[in-house]
């Protein structure tokens, strides 16, 4: 008969390489208690590290999304469009209207774009249909290339007699300065939109004299005191602001009835009739 | 139970949420108002403050700044009144994300809008420190 022993290790080097990794393991478990959650995995850390980053990667997305480039959206077409039976040239109405009003902008600028979208349309709806009053458009293209290359193709679009529907479409496909809102693709896709021979519009565009012409204009704006846009005149008197109180209580004034208009929403004091800048009036666009 | 000392990181990371809190305000009034914020020598906020990134979808960028931190402020109150470790798990989460989102930010002032604005610096700043505070109040207190 052979006795059996239950428990081998008994020489003396075993128990206390025993105990060193029992004290090992031990102090590896207070090392991790005192580090709080870092003892990974199972800690609520990891998941609430990937909710974090895939939270962040969701934003960015956003972000990059709503930003993309210009290019990439789709033209937009304007929800207000100026009449095309008063259309011509540059000017928006009649030619023998009493007042003129001559707005300075830059096809890039948000103001003027404010302008053409919110104010124009209830310009047009109370002056300019009527025969009170008419829009000359001129050049201030001083936001960089793109307000450029804006400027020389609605003047191409002018030499088709589309002037003002091409402008209705530059101010509805703003966006940002200089990032592809109007660059040559897109000038030429507003340009399919609104119907212009391609072959025309594009000889038009490289033609320098029509670069030479819009630079002129923004010359001439600024030598008569333009420093920002939109600038608008009523009958060759500078406006203090482009809102529509204001305007429409200048043209009021111009044509002598005093009388705010049915749309005119709360009173702005008419600006003082100031002497007209150096160079003005203003000479009606071509 | 952690005690009222480690727990005092929670007034750390809410002050660091104040004053986040106080710049994304300033910053979202201003472009709200339509003026530019004060920038001093350095200059570069009118740039960013004229960027499509300044907006996101017509919301002033700065006014998630507000609510950001506004939550992480309130959260870090609440780890220092109640010691509730949630509180600050999730202000790790939230910061985590706040800091990822603050580096792509700061990137597109770099290297896309190549102006860098003081304030929106002086912000980000305050989520940077603030998840490391938390980070630091994480590992005083044990699980």
């Amino acid at each position: 008969m052979t006795r059996r022993t239950p428990t081998p290790p008994t020489s003396r080097r075993t128990r206390r390489a025993a105990q060193r990794t029992a004290r090992q393991a031990a102090r590896e478990r207070e090392l991790a208690r005192s580090r709080g959650g870092w003892n990974l995995p199972g800690s609520p850390l990891v998941w609430l590290s990937v909710a974090g980053v895939a939270v962040a990667a969701v934003i960015v997305g956003v972000l990059l999304f709503v930003n993309r480039p210009a290019n990439a959206q789709a033209i937009n077409a304007p929800i207000l469009t100026s009449p095309p039976e008063l259309v011509s040239g540059r000017t928006l109405g009649k030619a023998d209207a009493p007042v003129t009003i001559d707005v300075w902008a830059d096809f890039q600028c948000p103001g003027c774009g404010q302008f053409t979208r919110l104010v124009a349309p209830q310009i047009v709806d109370n002056y300019v249909t009527p025969g009170k009053a008419k829009i000359v458009y001129h050049d201030y293209a001083f936001l960089g290339q793109e307000s450029v290359d804006a400027a020389v193709a609605a003047r191409c679009a002018e030499q088709q007699g589309k002037f003002w529907a091409y402008h209705d479409y530059l101010f509805a496909n703003q966006s940002g300065e200089n990032q592809g809102a109007f660059s040559r693709d897109r000038l030429l896709q507003i340009a399919a939109a609104v119907d212009l021979d391609k072959t025309a519009f594009t000889s038009c565009l490289d033609d320098p004299a029509t670069l030479q012409a819009v630079q002129a204009e923004t010359q001439q704006g600024y030598q008569q005191g333009i420093t920002g846009t939109p600038t608008i005149y009523v009958n060759g008197v500078k406006q203090d602001s482009y809102d529509y109180p204001t305007v429409s209580a200048s043209i009021d004034a111009a044509l002598g009835t005093g009388s705010p208009s049915p749309s005119t929403s709360g009173a702005t004091p008419t600006p003082s009739p100031s002497p007209t800048p150096a160079g003005s009036p203003t000479p009606s666009g071509s | 139970m952690t005690g009222l000392r480690e727990r005092r990181l929670g007034l750390v990371i809410a002050g660091l949420a104040l004053a986040g809190l106080l710049i994304s305000i300033y910053l979202t009034l201003t472009k709200l108002s339509g003026t530019l914020p004060v920038c001093g020598p350095l200059g570069g906020c009118e740039t960013v403050d004229a960027s499509q990134w300044s907006e996101i979808l017509g919301i002033p960028t700065a006014a998630f700044g507000i609510l950001y931190s506004a939550v992480a402020g309130v959260l870090g109150l609440a780890w220092w009144r109640n010691g509730d470790r949630r509180a600050l798990l999730a202000a790790y989460a939230m910061g985590l994300a706040g800091l990822l989102v603050e580096a792509f930010l700061v990137y597109l002032q770099l290297f896309v809008i190549h102006a860098v604005c003081v304030w929106c610096a002086a912000y980000g700043a305050t989520v940077i420190l603030g998840w490391l505070v938390v980070v630091l109040a994480l590992r005083r207190s044990p699980a």
